[in-house]
């Protein structure tokens, strides 16, 4: 119990602190209203799944064994998030000093606008939807392992203390081996090492913790979208937050569905990708944040199969830009013909 | 390709008898349509009509399938469509915008409330019974009371490495509960979509050893089978280097019987299995 309150307070804050620092370093000058704390909670997880990667990909390329792995990546994540911090301190240190801290003053007034009646009912609302949803997931034990390999990858990273040399179905050795697409995966090797710091095991982390980490996570990215979509309304943002929570209990049926695949297979890489990347790939869409895009799009590239590394976050940004170019067009030729 | 195409069509229809979602969707299109909500945020709007037709039309929805790559069912196309953002827009549109509107009829309000709720009455799909495994938990916390049985008979008969075999409600668990086990065939035996991820393959007698255990809890096929074929397949899996065999109570008592007899091995009964243990050295006589 005490490992499980230490792992979800690290899966709190450690992204929220990285990627808030990510984002305040590249942007501590320019820092729009559009980017949000949810932004940089995000940003921080899809860090964090980049450095997995890079760990990964590192430990497969030089043939390491998995403890050093795991031990790669504690000093990369020590190491970038020291950086990440110090750069932010230092832009904001920089920004103080030119700007003056009013601005800063002016966004915590606005912040601290006191919530209207009915916006504590809906809040109240989402808080117990939130929880049955949650007690839906722990009380239940309807889950599926139904095409995915995730568990099987990380309870045979840790108890071979290698990497792709034993076939995680059997447990003996490969004997042609695995595609190379399969290998470069690595959520595995992130679930292994956290399975390995908080002394969890690996059904216990899969079938219990991610998939109500993966659950918050997916109402953060339908957050953020909500922000795109009603920047000045708090009570128009809460409602989507219900119905949002509304359409993923009643989506479980099928295959699939962002519901499905929460309340049935929490742990998988799929569910990342359709609950939590595609809705942020959306909402940075929405406020035309596209140098930001590139974050989904990898973080889809290092956890799921896609053909030749481009997936539905990029297939949606190119189409999204296409429906934007030709609207732009039409509109043009509409003018012109008034 | 034309097959493929078809198969898109089948897909189509899958995907509709698993869930209304689509439908709902094409409703939250033409409500936000008629109403003048799509102007707000244009993009999006015709972003999700754009990907909604893609997904529709089988040629194009064949092209997705293959840009998806195979390894995904067909009817994963579906999770390009922006579904659950686009219901849920044009949800708060509805709540907050149509019936909040006070200068709309009461009377027009209440025909599109009692439509929506209709809509929200009807079936929203039935679940595909083998995506999900009901009794999960009940089913792993055998498997683990099985497995640490073996684990701990094996080590009584001072076996290091164990390579078991077992129905599948046993192996589908074995490597995550117990990852220093092996197994005689994993869970792409039997989960064909799980081949993608591995270039080994199975050998042909290893697929009938695995049908003959498939059918071993049912008596009625089990008794079809001499005792010599069930022996046979032991033979076979011995060969393969199997050293733990487990197989279910219900088994036919003549093949627990035969085994013992032809293998000169007591089987041990754990709750609804029966464990057989074999060493090194009788692995390598009887195989």
């Amino acid at each position: 119990m005490k490992n499980t309150i230490l792992l979800s307070s690290f899966l709190l804050i450690y992204p929220l602190a990285l990627g808030t620092s990510f984002l305040y370093a590249i942007y501590g000058f320019f820092w729009k209203k559009k980017l949000t704390v949810a932004d940089g909670y995000l940003a921080g997880g899809i860090i964090s799944i980049g450095l997995a990667e890079i760990s990964h990909l590192i430990s497969g390329y030089l043939g390491w064994s998995f403890s050093a792995c795991i031990r790669l990546l504690s000093v990369l994540f020590v190491v970038a998030a020291a950086l990440l911090v110090f750069m932010a301190i230092l832009s904001w240190l920089i920004r103080v000093k030119i700007k003056g801290r009013n601005r800063k003053n002016q966004r915590e007034k606005e912040r601290r606008q006191y919530l209207t009646s009915a916006e504590y009912i809906v809040s109240l609302l989402w808080t117990l939807l939130f929880v049955a949803c949650v007690a839906r997931i722990l009380v239940n034990s309807d889950f599926s392992l139904y095409k995915d390999l995730t568990p099987e990858l990380t309870s045979t990273f840790l108890s071979t203390d290698r990497l792709f040399t034993v076939n995680p179905t059997t447990g003996g050795e490969y004997l042609v081996g695995a595609p190379s697409r399969f290998r470069i995966l690595c959520l595995p090797t992130l679930y292994g090492a956290l399975c390995s710091w908080f002394q969890i095991e690996v059904s216990v982390l899969s079938f219990r913790i991610m998939p109500v980490v993966i659950l918050g996570v997916a109402c953060v990215a339908y957050y953020t979208l909500a922000r795109a979509f009603w920047p000045d309304s708090r009570l128009h943002r809460m409602v989507f937050q219900i119905v949002i929570l509304v359409l993923f209990l009643v989506s479980d049926t099928c295959e699939g569905q962002a519901g499905f695949l929460l309340f049935h297979q929490g742990f998988s890489p799929q569910t990342i990708r359709i609950a939590v990347l595609l809705p942020f790939s959306l909402s940075l869409l929405q406020r035309k944040r596209y140098e930001l895009l590139l974050l989904p799009v990898l973080a889809e590239t290092c956890l799921v199969w896609t053909g030749y590394g481009v997936g539905w976050c990029f297939l949606t940004t190119a189409l999204w830009i296409a429906v934007k170019a030709f609207s732009k067009i039409f509109a043009g030729k509409k003018g012109g013909e008034s | 390709m034309i097959q493929g195409i078809f198969s898109s069509y089948a897909n189509w229809l899958e995907f509709n008898t698993q869930s209304k979602l689509l439908g709902v969707l094409a409703v939250a299109l033409l409500f936000l349509w008629l109403e003048g909500g799509h102007k707000r945020h244009g993009g999006f709007f015709w972003f999700t009509c754009l990907s909604f037709v893609l997904c529709l039309f089988p040629p194009t929805a064949y092209v997705l399938q293959l840009y998806q790559s195979l390894i995904y069912h067909g009817a994963w196309i579906y999770t390009f469509i922006p579904v659950i953002p686009m219901i849920g827009y044009a949800a708060v549109t509805f709540i907050l915008e149509y019936i909040g509107d006070r200068q709309r009829k009461r009377s027009e309000k209440w025909v599109v409330v009692a439509a929506v709720l209709i809509i929200l009455g009807l079936s929203l799909g039935t679940k595909k019974e083998t995506f999900v495994e009901e009794n999960h938990n009940q089913q792993m916390k055998l498997a683990t009371q099985v497995l640490d049985a073996t684990l701990e008979l094996a080590g009584k008969s001072g076996l290091e490495h164990i390579v078991l075999w077992a129905p599948e409600e046993i192996l589908q668990y074995a490597r995550i509960v117990k990852p220093e086990v092996a197994l005689y065939y994993g869970r792409d035996m039997w989960e064909k979509e799980l081949e993608y991820f591995t270039d080994d393959r199975y050998s042909t007698e290893c697929r009938q050893d695995y049908e003959w255990m498939k059918n071993n809890g049912d008596i009625y096929a089990v008794r079809q089978e001499s005792d010599y074929q069930g022996a046979r397949r032991i033979h076979n899996a011995l060969k393969g280097g199997v050293n733990c065999l487990i197989l279910p109570s219900q088994s036919d008592e003549r093949i627990i019987r035969s085994i013992e007899i032809r293998f000169f091995k007591k089987a041990v009964l754990m709750g609804e299995y029966y464990i057989f243990i074999f060493t090194e050295d009788e692995v390598n006589r009887l195989a």
